[in-house]
């Protein structure tokens, strides 16, 4: 280009040049769906973030429902290992680092409700009109959700990690458990919330029971918060049918859906006690148009009889966080922590029984009456959660009776579809001592692989 | 009014654009001028006419193409003294100076030599503008449509094992399975590794059509297989493709280019009569074993005249018995006939087009259909695609190219894959599957599923040419591709495995808008010295809309929509993200042989974090023509040396700058759950690539090879950093922490063995080596990533598992993996992509025009999950890999432990594989190592059946007919799990092998 056309590349630049900037102006855009986290001070976020937390609660609480009742033969695998199955390691009676699925979902639970908590305790004074933190009746949830998940996570896990930190005893999240339940409580009084103040209630109780088994609370102040909530109370974490990832797992998995058979009550102690006692509580069904598992299950030696559980019959269908009847166990173990108090022990239990038509439990000893309390704890929370804890606190404890006294892995020698307890005995050999005993490692979750490789203040 | 106003905001950078332009043009609209008439005819130095050449008067955009008989006509060439280029494909470029007399016609004859190195061809992909061969520093692949002899079923074949560096992986035999494409390995752990497709210059989608799936439940329940954009182009249509393979070559698309390039370039209509082409295709496609020896179909042929599964298949009344083309549900006849789930595909095909035009008016119409059946019952792929190119030189120095695509894709499958709904899950793992027994008229219930896949696809580009003085032109693109979805999903009601019913329709619209503008400013600094200066901007607007309804539970019997159903639910998702930058660049070039290129482009971008300026992408290269050289002996043929060196990047995610909770329902009520934890410093990733390379041609250009030397590192790379999870936010977050590095070299060598007038024979090669390697993970800890794990020191996204150290050893299994072990507790076997790859042919050429080709490819150095196999053996399936161990553990009486094992005979990696309890999912990690034999290609010239035609060609073809894996016990590589064209995944699941397909196609012009 020679010089005295200068002029004229100026001409033709500058259109150009500006086309050029004109597509580089802005490059800003806003996505709808996902929402930003400052939009969830707003007052009128508050239930739905309360709702969340919710949910989060329930998606832990099945899957650890799930397996914990696999590992404690509450169910016994029939086949698949992997979506909605039990994996060969649960079904080997194992508990591994591998599980931070579960780890997670439990996390998730507990941060939830507590940031639920901690944002609303932030923003309340800065909202105009806004109620009083302690009277604020999301507030109340909140604690109780956080409670809960508390329970949940001390509960089922060997040894508990908050907010980034180092490794702590499982008490130290009941011993949170106890005062999120406690908070939630007074909110939820001072905000009129009765149901939540009396769930509350009832979790405090429990986790106070909890914690009485180690000696970091007592049996009478277990008792006492237990006295007051009515037997035919519920607090429940909550299922939906609207799509299958709010279901209940435990059904999912089950027949009835259609696609998965992947557990079974045959050859649990509940398949012959349900046959021989009717008792509702643990009930199970035969369905003739499928009787085995979806899969061949190694350790029995092929298809499995499928007996599915019938507790869970709609993916809809809750799962009991606190109910007026674990109070009155709590009420008997309580009694059973003083001599001689089999007798009170069993009137609490036989409230219950009697409300199901059961024969009535006679006193005769009171290790004799823990043995029985151990039964009626095992068929009250069948497939809860709770199940795995119970054993590991009467274990940790020595406590009279042994976990013996609930026997897992009994065969039967029916047939097919017949309904009465089918037996595989040829196909099995003897009964594998993994089949009836519970593992050292499966008495708690580890913590999972995902906090022990991105958290610093937890070693390998 | 939303919807526009919407597209307004979206589309106002290439709206003010293309104002800006108009004005731009309507202000040097040219005055009218003395002209005359340039005539002549091109040939090669033989005498023999060249048709379809481009003829061009520099400095103007007058050009015309030869006639078959080599003529042009360039009509209104300013008078005076002027220069005539002329350019074909494989020629040398031919100029001749002339004078233009005003009202006078001239003539000009030009004679072309041939080139192999072409050094004069105009390349476009990664250039400003348009540059010539022996300026451009980095290596271009080049697909040219006459170097294809086998007509391509569909654009993924077309670019298999046809350039170095070049990875095409099929993923499945399904109908409408995509192929996963990497240019140089991968570039990313986190974003995308396809890499940018580009046609005429329109950015098209490139990352897979969403799978056809559920909204809800389990995410399987589908054929698993993801369409490919890439194959809505009819491989008929394509005149050539351009490949740039890193960031060296693909800096000006900045932002999102660090994968590479891919432009196709569709065909043209010539100056002349109506050019008509005909094309009819029919075939099968038939499945070549792929099992074991004693199991060659892994049951999914399992009939034998004479045993009890040929009595299942027979007695039934109700499916009528082998043999029998009875009634059934659709889809099952074939079934039937045959006693096996696979069956002789048949495949038909029919296209034609139309070319031709005037001086100033060119168009290239085409249309064609196929009807492709799949191997599996329910498999089906029926193609319509139309295309108009047209071209008009409105102005002596204006020209505008429009062109238009439109592609309807039908797609059915059965339902395969890991589904526990689907046929080849239940019928692999025969009688412990989900219906407990192997019996096919159990498991044919599982035909009676809908899973079809709607696809249009509209790609429209206009491009307009601008010079308004022969130093000075500009270019100006705009384009929209759009692509229209629908995933209809039927379980029917009385399903076998949902007895109620499931019904999913999804719609989803994909649309990339861009507008593209380059200037070129030629300057001539001296008669040795030559200045392009380049400048230019880019905005490419990307959206994708999705509303899927899902319906459970029908009344009863019938056809239902969603609304049947007594539970129903939506959900919608809308993505868009903006990009947007501009760059400048300057080409200095002495004596026409020293070249060098310095540019940047700099970006903008809406998934960056508002901590985040304009990025820049730095690019530089030198290109040597050393054989223009005195020096350069003639014998020693054309050499061109270069080097190159720039940056590209990829982009973050639309969400990854921001802290977001996720609405979830929880039964009827809304509620919020955690999201992305956010990064306000969020940025693209960059990849620097350094290469260096020869291009050679000699032996009288008997020989070819053109030698690249690559390295590609990846900095402040994208990972998702896991998070704590006892913080609370649980999904990882895309930080840019970490560094990987990819180098290798490639090398293509192609040699004319004999050239004689009616025999030739040509033996074609090309080698491609890649290591990569993570350097740095900065503040993230090793993590999983596209189904392998990245941890510093090992291959990116390493293949991991269980080591069994005493495989065959008859003792406990020794799986301490130590030392080498990496931070998962797993070894680390190696990359999922190749390290080395071989693609050769061999092309004899034979008298009366008929030609005979082989191609092949070798691919060594990646491993690969056997993920159908950990799934079968965790749930005690007797999988074909253990049928030795099977026998022994049925034999022999119940029992466990070592001392029984070793008792019983069984080897260390038995009792891990074959005894469930003791299966882990991370044992079977084998190198997928393989030979294929991708083509034999036969062409016939017929012509002398159709005397009143040009031409007509017969030509038989023979696909994928003969593999041969190394290591890799049984299935096939090249069939993966879902979502497989976008994921970095390799892992084999649930699927066929892409079939061997025999073609026989005549075409046919006049």
């Amino acid at each position: 280009m020679k010089f005295q056309t200068m002029q004229h590349t100026a001409r033709y630049l500058a259109p150009a040049m500006a086309l050029v900037i004109a597509a580089g102006c802005d490059t800003s855009v806003t996505n709808p769906g996902p929402v930003q986290d400052e939009f969830l001070d707003s007052l009128n976020a508050h239930q739905a973030v309360v709702t969340g937390a919710s949910r989060n609660l329930s998606d832990a609480l099945d899957r650890i429902a799930y397996w914990g009742g696999a590992l404690t033969y509450e169910i016994n695998p029939a086949g698949s290992t992997g979506s909605f199955g039990i994996p060969s390691s649960v079904q080997a009676g194992r508990l591994e680092l591998d599980f931070s699925a579960d780890w997670k979902r439990v996390q998730l639970a507990r941060w939830a409700a507590e940031n639920a908590g901690e944002r609303f305790a932030r923003v309340l004074p800065d909202i105009a009109g806004a109620p009083a933190f302690a009277s604020y009746g999301p507030a109340a949830e909140a604690a109780l959700l956080a409670g809960y998940a508390n329970r949940l996570f001390g509960e089922n896990f060997c040894q508990v990690v908050f907010d980034g930190g180092g490794p702590e005893a499982f008490s130290v999240a009941l011993i949170r458990a106890e005062a999120a339940f406690t908070q939630a409580a007074s909110i939820a009084s001072a905000a009129g919330e009765t149901d939540v103040a009396t769930a509350a209630q009832a979790g405090r109780a429990s986790v106070l029971a909890d914690l009485a088994s180690y000696g970091l609370a007592s049996w009478t102040d277990a008792a006492a918060a237990a006295t007051g909530i009515a037997n035919t109370f519920v607090h429940t974490a909550n299922y939906s049918d609207q799509d299958q990832s709010q279901g209940n797992y435990i059904m999912i998995a089950s027949p009835g859906l259609g696609t998965y058979r992947a557990h079974t009550t045959w050859g649990t102690f509940y398949e012959d006690y349900f046959r021989t006692t009717g008792d509702t509580r643990v009930a199970w069904v035969v369905d003739p148009a499928q009787p085995f598992g979806d899969a061949g299950v190694s350790k029995f030696g092929g298809n499995v009889t499928l007996l599915p559980q019938d507790k869970y019959n709609d993916p809809e269908d809750p799962i009991n966080l606190s109910s007026g009847w674990e109070m009155r166990l709590i009420q008997a173990e309580a009694a059973l922590q003083t001599a001689g108090g089999a007798a009170a022990a069993v009137g609490f239990m036989n409230q219950r029984r009697a409300d199901l038509g059961l024969t009535a439990l006679t006193v005769t000893t009171d290790a004799q009456a823990y043995t029985d309390l151990k039964l009626e704890r095992a068929l009250e929370l069948w497939l809860e959660g709770r199940r795995l804890f119970d054993i590991r606190r009467w274990e940790a404890n020595n406590i009279s009776g042994g976990i013996s006294d609930v026997r897992d892995g009994i065969y039967g020698t029916g047939t097919a579809g017949s309904g009465a307890a089918i037996g595989n005995e040829t196909a099995v050999g003897v009964l594998d001592t993994q089949l009836t005993t519970l593992a050292t490692n499966a008495r708690c979750w580890l913590i999972g692989r995902s906090e022990v490789e991105t958290n610093t203040g937890v070693s390998r | 009014m939303k919807q526009i106003g919407s597209w307004l905001r979206s589309a106002a950078p290439s709206v003010i654009g293309a104002a800006v332009f108009a004005i731009m043009m309507v202000l040097s609209a040219p005055a009218s001028a003395q002209t005359g008439t340039i005539e002549g005819r091109v040939t090669q130095r033989s005498g023999e006419p060249l048709a379809g050449a481009q003829v061009a008067v520099v400095g103007t955009n007058i050009g015309a193409r030869t006639d078959d008989d080599g003529r042009f006509v360039l009509l209104n060439v300013p008078a005076g003294r002027t220069q005539i280029r002329v350019l074909l494909i494989g020629f040398t470029m031919g100029t001749v100076d002339l004078a233009v007399i005003a009202g006078s016609v001239t003539t000009a004859n030009v004679e072309l030599n041939t080139s192999v190195l072409r050094l004069d061809e105009i390349v476009v992909t990664g250039t400003a503008g348009q540059a010539r061969r022996r300026e451009v520093g980095n290596s271009i692949a080049q697909i040219s449509a006459n170097d294809v002899l086998s007509p391509p079923s569909d654009m993924s074949q077309m670019l298999q094992a046809r350039a170095p560096g070049v990875q095409v992986m099929q993923t499945s035999g399904m109908s409408g399975a995509g192929s996963q494409i990497r240019l140089r390995g991968a570039v990313s752990v986190s974003m995308s590794n396809m890499p940018l497709i580009y046609i005429d210059g329109v950015r098209v989608r490139s990352e897979g059509f969403r799978r056809n799936r559920p909204p809800v439940g389990f995410t399987g329940r589908s054929g698993n297989i993801e369409a490919s954009p890439l194959n809505d182009i009819n491989p008929a249509d394509i005149e050539r493709i351009e490949i740039i393979k890193g960031a060296a070559a693909s800096t000006l698309y900045g932002t999102e280019a660090a994968a590479g390039v891919i432009q196709i370039f569709t065909k043209r209509g010539k100056a002349g009569a109506a050019a008509w082409t005909m094309q009819v295709e029919q075939g099968f496609a038939n499945t070549r074993p792929f099992g074991t020896d004693e199991n060659p179909f892994v049951n999914l042929k399992p009939c034998t005249e004479g045993t009890s599964c040929w009595d299942q298949w027979t007695q039934n009344t109700s499916i009528g018995g082998c043999g029998d083309n009875g009634s059934g549900p659709p889809g099952s006849n074939e079934v039937d006939k045959h006693c096996s789930w696979l069956r002789n595909a048949y495949r038909q095909k029919y296209a034609g087009s139309v070319g031709g035009g005037s001086e100033r008016f060119n168009y290239f119409l085409s249309g064609s259909f196929n009807d492709y059946d799949g191997v599996l019952p329910n498999d089906n792929q029926k193609t319509l695609v139309g295309r108009g190119n047209f071209s008009f030189d409105v102005f002596d120095d204006l020209r505008v190219d429009v062109n238009t695509s439109y592609t309807n894709n039908r797609i059915a499958n059965t339902a395969a894959g890991n589904n526990a709904h689907g046929v080849t899950l239940n019928v692999m793992r025969a009688e412990r599957n989900y219906f407990g027994d192997s019996d096919p008229n159990n498991l044919r219930q599982l035909l009676n599923q809908e899973i079809k896949t709607e696809i249009n696809h509209l790609v429209t580009g206009t491009t307009i040419n601008y010079t308004p003085v022969s130093w000075f032109s500009n270019r100006f693109t705009l384009g929209y591709d759009l692509a229209q979805q629908e995933n209809r999903n039927l379980r029917p009601f009385g399903f076998v495995r949902a007895r109620r019913g499931i019904l999913s329709d999804e719609q989803i619209k994909y649309q990339t808008l861009t507008a593209d503008y380059a200037g070129n400013i030629n300057f001539t600094i001296s008669s040795s010295l030559r200045s392009t200066f380049s400048f230019g901007g880019q905005s490419v607007t990307e959206e994708v809309i999705r509303t899927t309804a899902y319906g459970q539970d029908f009344p009863g019997p019938g056809v239902p929509t969603v609304s049947s159903a007594a539970l129903y639910i939506a959900r919608e998702d809308r993505i868009r993200t903006l990009n947007a930058g501009f760059f400048i660049q300057d080409l200095l070039a002495w004596q026409d042989k020293y070249f060098l290129t310095l540019g940047a482009r700099f970006d903008g971008n809406s998934t960056f974090g508002k901590n985040l300026g304009i990025e820049v992408y730095p690019k530089a290269q030198v290109s040597y023509v050393i054989s223009d050289e005195d020096f350069f002996p003639e014998s020693m043929g054309e050499m061109k040396l270069r080097a190159a060196f720039g940056f590209s990047g990829r982009a973050p995610d639309a969400f990854d700058a921001i802290r977001t909770w996720d609405p979830i329902p929880v039964d009827a009520n809304p509620g919020f759950t955690p999201g992305n934890v956010g990064n306000a410093d969020v940025g693209p990733e960059k990849t620097r690539e350094i290469e260096v390379g020869v291009d050679w041609a000699f032996m009288d250009n008997k020989v070819s090879a053109d030698f690249t030397y690559y390295q590609q590192k990846t900095t402040d790379a994208l990972f998702n950093v896991r998070q704590v999870p006892s913080l609370g936010f649980l999904s990882s977050q895309a930080a840019n922490v970490g560094k990987i590095e990819n180098k290798g070299i490639e090398l293509s060598v192609n040699v004319i063995v004999i050239d004689q007038p009616d025999f030739g024979l040509d033996v074609g090669n090309n080698f491609y080596t890649n290591k990569s390697e993570v350097l740095d993970l900065g503040a993230a800890v090793p993590f999983g990533a596209g189904g392998g794990w990245v941890e510093v020191g090992l291959p990116v996204m390493v293949m991991t598992g269980i080591i069994t150290r005493n495989r065959d050893a008859i003792a406990a299994p020794d799986t301490v993996c130590g030392p080498t072990c990496a931070a998962n507790d797993e070894f680390p076997f190696g990359p999922q992509q190749p390290t080395f790859t071989w693609g050769h042919s061999l092309t004899l050429r034979l008298p009366e025009g008929i030609t005979l080709s082989a191609r092949g490819e070798l691919q060594t150095g990646a491993w690969i999950n056997l993920g159908q196999a950990s799934a079968a053996l965790s749930r005690s399936v007797q999988h074909p890999l253990c049928s030795k161990a099977h026998g022994i553990l049925n034999a022999a009486a119940a029992g466990s432990g070592d001392a029984y094992y070793d008792g019983i005979g069984l080897t260390a990696w038995e009792r891990q594989a074959c005894i469930p309890a003791n299966h882990d999912g991370d044992l079977h990690k084998y190198k997928q190592d393989f030979w294929k034999l991708r083509d034999v290609t036969a062409r016939i010239p017929v012509g002398f059946a159709f005397q009143q035609l040009n031409s007509a060609v017969l030509t038989f073809t023979l696909q994928n007919y003969f593999r041969n894996m190394f290591d890799l016990p049984m299935f096939d590589p090249e069939m993966v799990g879902r979502n497989s064209v976008s994921s970095q995944n390799r892992s084999i699941s649930e699927h066929v092998p892409p079939p061997a397909i025999f073609t026989a196609s005549l075409r046919v012009t006049f």
